[in-house]
Formats: structure tokens, sequence, C-alpha cells
């Protein structure tokens, strides 16, 4: 049921955003094309063209580009019939010559090359329609994330209705929706953690076999040939391999069996990825340079900005780098938030009452933690695979967004980039949940299912009005 | 009496009709005032304000400044230009014009002095007519601003043209229908126009269907699905509780 439910909301998330609305989208898909019709990816810097001229008519016409922003703008849905006619009589060329500067092309290319495939399989051959395809098979990845999300808690809680909660959660995720139904790498990033996670519980509770230790080093790498975000999924497949051969001591031979081509594969997939990004980044670094430490760096200022960006400023601290910019904007507005291309928002007060929960939430799981202080001790292993994969994703993302905060005044850091993490949001709410009296927990449970619905239903009718009402 | 009701909800249904609960009521307080306020329907934007530029086209006595290609919809009524006239409101002339279409309005009272927004009713046409042209007339004495903007990542298909010659950006055009009217009751329509952008991938009708789909699986699946684990949990401990029993 959560599954199909999955599927309808990507599927209505698909049609209420405008083609090439959603974050940088535009530069995803000229990725997507241009690997779909020559095989080769485009160039960060150089080129003969942004995007195809095929995709140029598309968002000249259609006024796709143009009406991002502008809230009061819609695209010329009218114009569509007479352009798929004009567009059928371009020359294959005309799809094929999006070669660069791409502001997305430094990127690796797993994603692509899935969405590709989408692209190719598409029934309908028109740009329209192949954009729909590659934008399904996002969903598609959405619908796999909730179903990951759903084995996670099954390893976490005993009890059914913890998973119910969690996958449920998910699957109601607004941001995550709406970020599965646009051409975008993320959502890859997002079952990749979701995946690492389950396997890493699996690793830690059942043992060190060789599917299991190669399975989280080839998800790992996969995340690596993602994005450089994805860098962050290489500690907690790390850790959970080191905690499972601590806890079950396979001995060398049977270890090494999983361990020694989990190794090559994630080692390869690196080397693949960081020879691609290099070869695509016109002279620059590895992930855009992003995987380089900036000149400037210094790692007392890192902490202090990290402080100011959770908590006030203490007397003793410089202030932040940047603009006013931390955990409401990341975690609440952007977060839950933040539609298209970050111009469809929830009223103020929606926020104002997510920080509210957020809050409460927050100090629900540390008051659960300390109360179930045994339990939470005898799942050791758990924790700490799950605290790997959310500190080495916060501690990419704050240590790009500062070195970005040295040259320029752009944060980077936003709500999406934490939704690889979205099955762990999912199991600390059921993990309070199921802290609570035996009567009490249920009914929170079916509490925030609810406001999840209206909150993810709520988000795909601001959506369509803003594009089509 | 109370002790029956408090017998009747057990966790399983009290949990499911919490989620229930929430989702009616916050439908009902959030998503009915949204889905009924009437509001104005936006039948086209065929040329942008600035989001970070402004600029405008200075008409002057006489002059007349065209806007093409401009799509109009059998809904489209009005048309919203975006206008500053500095030394008083000036009477100005708009027409509309489509091949198989002519439609023509006035406009004389609006505020000087600063950028608004005016609007002057049309004819509807009888059909779409996608490639038509929009034109606003001084009538007046004095010289009148249209507002918009150079900036390039506002820029539409349509040109701004000011006695035939290129004005050099773009005047702010927005065309709605008659009357406001609420998301609720145009939910079709704006279906139609998501369905048009899909390249064929999905109709009208199966946005509804999936719609319907998906707010019957909120309404109904989701407490359904609580309530069904929460009630299967409970069978399989009073199972183990039997187990257990000497």
């Amino acid at each position: 049921m959560l599954l199909a439910l999955a599927a309808l909301q990507g599927i209505l998330w698909t049609a209420s955003t405008a083609p090439l609305n959603g974050p940088d989208e535009l530069a995803h898909f000229a990725y997507v094309q241009h690997l779909a019709e020559t095989g080769h990816g485009p160039n960060r810097d150089t080129g003969n063209g942004t995007q195809s001229t095929e995709l140029s008519a598309v968002v000249g016409q259609l006024d796709l580009y143009a009406i991002v922003g502008h809230g009061e703008a819609r695209p010329a849905w009218d114009a569509a019939p007479a352009l798929e006619r004009q567009l059928d009589r371009l020359p294959d060329s005309a799809r094929k010559d999006g070669s660069g500067p791409n502001a997305a092309g430094n990127y690796p290319p797993l994603y692509y090359a899935y969405g590709a495939l989408a692209y190719r399989l598409s029934p309908d051959t028109s740009v329209l329609a192949r954009l729909t395809a590659v934008r399904l098979a996002g969903v598609l990845l959405f619908v796999i994330t909730v179903g990951l999300a759903w084995l996670i808690a099954a390893e976490v809680f005993t009890a059914l209705w913890p998973r119910v909660l969690v996958a449920g959660l998910v699957a109601l995720q607004p941001k995550l929706g709406f970020m599965a139904a646009v051409v975008n790498p993320d959502i890859m990033l997002v079952v990749l953690t979701t995946a690492i996670l389950l396997v890493g519980l699996r690793l830690v509770r059942r043992g060190p076999t060789p599917g299991r230790v190669i399975g989280v080093c080839v998800l790992a790498g996969a995340g690596v040939m993602t994005h450089g975000r994805g860098l962050a999924l290489v500690p907690p497949a790390l850790v959970a391999i080191a905690i499972a051969w601590i806890r079950f001591r396979p001995g060398w031979r049977p270890g090494l069996r999983g361990a020694v081509p989990g190794a090559i594969a994630l080692g390869a997939m690196v080397i693949f990825a960081v020879a691609w990004t290099r070869s695509h980044a016109g002279g620059g670094g590895a992930f855009g340079g992003q995987a380089q430490i900036a000149s400037g760096f210094n790692i007392r200022q890192l902490a202090t900005n990290v402080w100011q960006f959770y908590l006030p400023k203490l007397g003793f601290m410089a202030p932040r780098l940047g603009p006013p910019y931390g955990y409401r904007q990341v975690f609440i507005e952007t977060g839950f938030g933040s539609f298209g291309s970050l111009e469809v928002n929830f009223r103020t007060e929606v926020y104002d009452a997510l920080q509210v929960a957020a809050g409460i939430g927050w100090l629900a799981l540390y008051t659960a933690a300390v109360r179930r202080g045994r339990v939470v001790l005898s799942r050791w292993a758990e924790i700490l695979v799950a605290l790997a994969a959310f500190v080495a994703m916060m501690g990419v993302l704050h240590i790009t967004s500062y070195q970005s905060l040295l040259t320029s005044q752009d944060p980077i850091i936003t709500g999406r980039y934490l939704l690889p993490c979205v099955a762990l949001y999912g199991v600390a709410a059921a993990f309070v949940c199921t802290s609570l009296p035996r009567r009490l927990g249920p009914l929170l449970a079916g509490a925030l299912l609810g406001a999840s619905a209206l909150l993810s239903l709520g988000g795909i009718g601001l959506t369509l009005e803003r594009f089509y009402g | 009496m109370a002790r029956k009701l408090s017998n009747r909800l057990t966790v399983p249904v009290g949990a499911a009709a919490v989620a229930l609960a929430v989702i009616v009521i916050g439908a009902l307080a959030f998503w009915r005032p949204y889905l009924t306020t009437p509001r104005d329907v936006v039948t086209a934007t065929p040329s942008l304000q600035g989001l970070f530029q402004r600029n405008v086209v200075r008409v002057r006595h006489g002059e007349q400044a065209c806007i093409a290609p401009v799509p109009f919809e059998t809904g489209t009524a009005r048309a919203q230009i975006l206008v500053n006239a500095p030394r008083g409101a000036e009477p100005l002339v708009v027409s509309a014009s489509a091949p198989g279409y002519r439609a023509s309005g006035r406009v004389s009272r609006y505020p000087p002095g600063a950028d608004v927004p005016v609007q002057v009713r049309l004819t509807p046409p009888a059909q779409d007519r996608p490639n038509g042209r929009l034109c606003v007339r001084n009538a007046g004495r004095h010289a009148v601003d249209l507002v918009g903007t150079a900036e390039p990542r506002s820029q539409s298909p349509a040109v701004t043209t000011l006695d035939g010659k290129d004005a050099g950006m773009d005047a702010a055009l927005t065309l709605l229908e008659a009357r406001p009217a609420s998301l609720g009751s145009r939910l079709g329509s704006v279906l139609g126009h998501a369905a048009a952008l899909t390249g064929g991938a999905f109709g009208t009708w199966l946005l509804w269907l999936v719609g319907v789909a998906c707010v019957l699986l909120v309404v109904a699946g989701l407490p359904l699905a609580l309530w069904s684990a929460l009630r299967d949990d409970e069978a399989g401990a009073a199972s183990d509780r039997r187990r257990a029993a000497p």
C-alpha cells in the first residue's frame, strides 16, 4: 500500500512540476540527453552548446526557463502542440549538439546513465515525453527507497506498526517526493544511502558474508559514481564492515573473501569517478574541486561556523561567514518545502509549526535515548552505522559549505541534501513513538502520518497551482 | 456506555482514528479554503517583469507599443499590463488581434507615479488563438511607461515593439479570465494544462484517476495500514502470551 502511495504521489509530482523547473533540472536533463544521444557526457567548461538545439527550442518556446523564480508566470502550455510539430522536423543532430558548457558536466555519470536508459526506453520519442520518462525513472527510485525504509525498520523494530510509520514517513516526505519527480541525481543518492543503511545493519546484526561486504562496497562506490556528495557513503560502509568484523570475527580467509573483491570494486569505482569528473571539468579538480581542501581552510573557523549553523553565537566566537542561514533554512524550510526552483513554499506558519515539532522531536529523541539507555547500548552497532551515515553526510555538507563561504556568499547547503538520511528520520520518529507508553505511541504515529500526508498532498497542490493554476 | 466505548476504542482503532482525524481536520482547515477561495485565473503570461532589473518602454502621445506573439485562449477576457504614468493617468487603448479575432478596450483611471497593474477587459475569442498580438496605444497627452525588463533570464518568445521597432525590452503582460475562480472549480483545466506538458505521457483523465486514487489511499489506506499492523501486532502478542502460559 505504501509503495503504491509513493508511486501515485511520484506521478502527481511529475505532472505538477513544469518541465525543467526542478532545481538545476535543465542542466541535469541536458546531461542525460547528451549522454543518451552521443554516449558521451557534456563538459563543464567547453563545448558547442549548453543544451541541444532541440532542448533550447523547448525551453524558449514554452517559456520554461523564463518562468523560473517568477511565481506569477506560467509555462506556455498552448504552444506545446505546435512546438512538437516543429521539433519533428529537426534533424537528429539537433539532439546531439549539447556538449557543454554544462554546469553539471563535472558530475559523475551513474545517475545520468540511468536516466539515459529511461530516455532511450521511452515509447514516445518527443523530448517532453522523454523528460517525463526520466522523471518517472526517479519515481521508481523513490518507490524502492520506501521499500528499503520498510526493510530497515524491520531490522530495528520487531513490531509491525513502527515499520508502517517509518516507511510512511519516507513515502510522505514532501521534499523527497518532489525531488524524486524531477531530473536530479539526488534521488539516486537517497536510494543508495538507504540501501547502504540496510546492508550495513544486516552486516552488523547478521555477520559479514561476502555478499553483504561486496554489496556495501559496491553501493558506496555507486554513491561516489553518482555525485561528489556520494563520498559520504564510504564512511558508513567502512564502519559497518569494521563493526561486523569485530563482532563476528570471521577469520582472515573467509573475511577476505568478501573484503578483497569489495575493496577492488570500491577502489575501481572511486578511480573511475575521479577520472571522469576530472576529464569533464575543463582542467578543474575531481568533483568540480569540491573534494579538495580550499586555501584559507581553518579548522577552528569551520567549527565556529558549524556551531552557529545550529546555535546562537557565543561571545568569544567570530561571526559566521556568509548570509544568515542555518538550521531553520536547511532542516525545515528547504528540507520539507521549497518546491519548483525554490519559489513554491508553504506558509510561514507551516514552517513555524514544523520547527516547533522538530524541536520537540529532537528533545524527545534525546530523552528516549537516555531513558532507554540499556536498549541503546545493546544496539550500539546499529546506532554506530546510523551515526556514521548521518555524521559523514553532515560533515561533507558543512565542509563543502564552509569552503564555498570562504570565497563567496553561497552557503550551498540546502534541505534536499539531507534526504539521503530520510530513513533515519523515520527510524528516529518510530523510536520515539515506541518509547512512549503502549497506548500513546501508536496514537502519535497516527498523528505523524496524518500530518505528513497533509504536507505531502499540500505540496503537490501548491506546485500544481503555481505552474498550471 | 463510557466503558463500552473504551472497550471498542482499542489501540489500533484509536491510532487509525487519530490519523484520519488529522487528515480530515487538516484538510478542512487548510485545503478547503485554498481550494474554494476565488482568485485570478491566469490564462497566459506572454511577457514578464524582471526579477532583478526594471526597464520601461516610454509610449508617447499617439505612439503604440505591441507585444507578439501572444496566445489568446477562449477564456481570456482581461489583459493586465504594468504601467507607470509619471504625469498623471493617461487614457490607453488596448487592442488584441489574431487571425479571426479582434477585441479592444480602454482604460484611463489608474494611480499615477508608480508601477501599477492596469487591467483592460477584452471580448474572449471563440477559439484558442495561439499567435496573436496585443497593442497599447497612448491616447493621452503625456508619455506613459510600460514596465517590464530586459534581463536575459526573464526573456520570453514575445517581443515588444514601439511603433514597429524593437523596444529592446519586454513589457510585462498577463492574460486573465473574466472572473476570479477557485482552484477547486477548475481542477480539470489545471490538470489539462499539466498533462499538455508531459508529451502525451499522461492524459487529463489519467491524472484525475491518479489524484483520486492517491487521496483515497491517504484518507483510507493510510489509517487502514496502521490499524492492520497494530491489530497483527496485538494478535501476535496474544499468541505469544498463550504459548508462554503453562
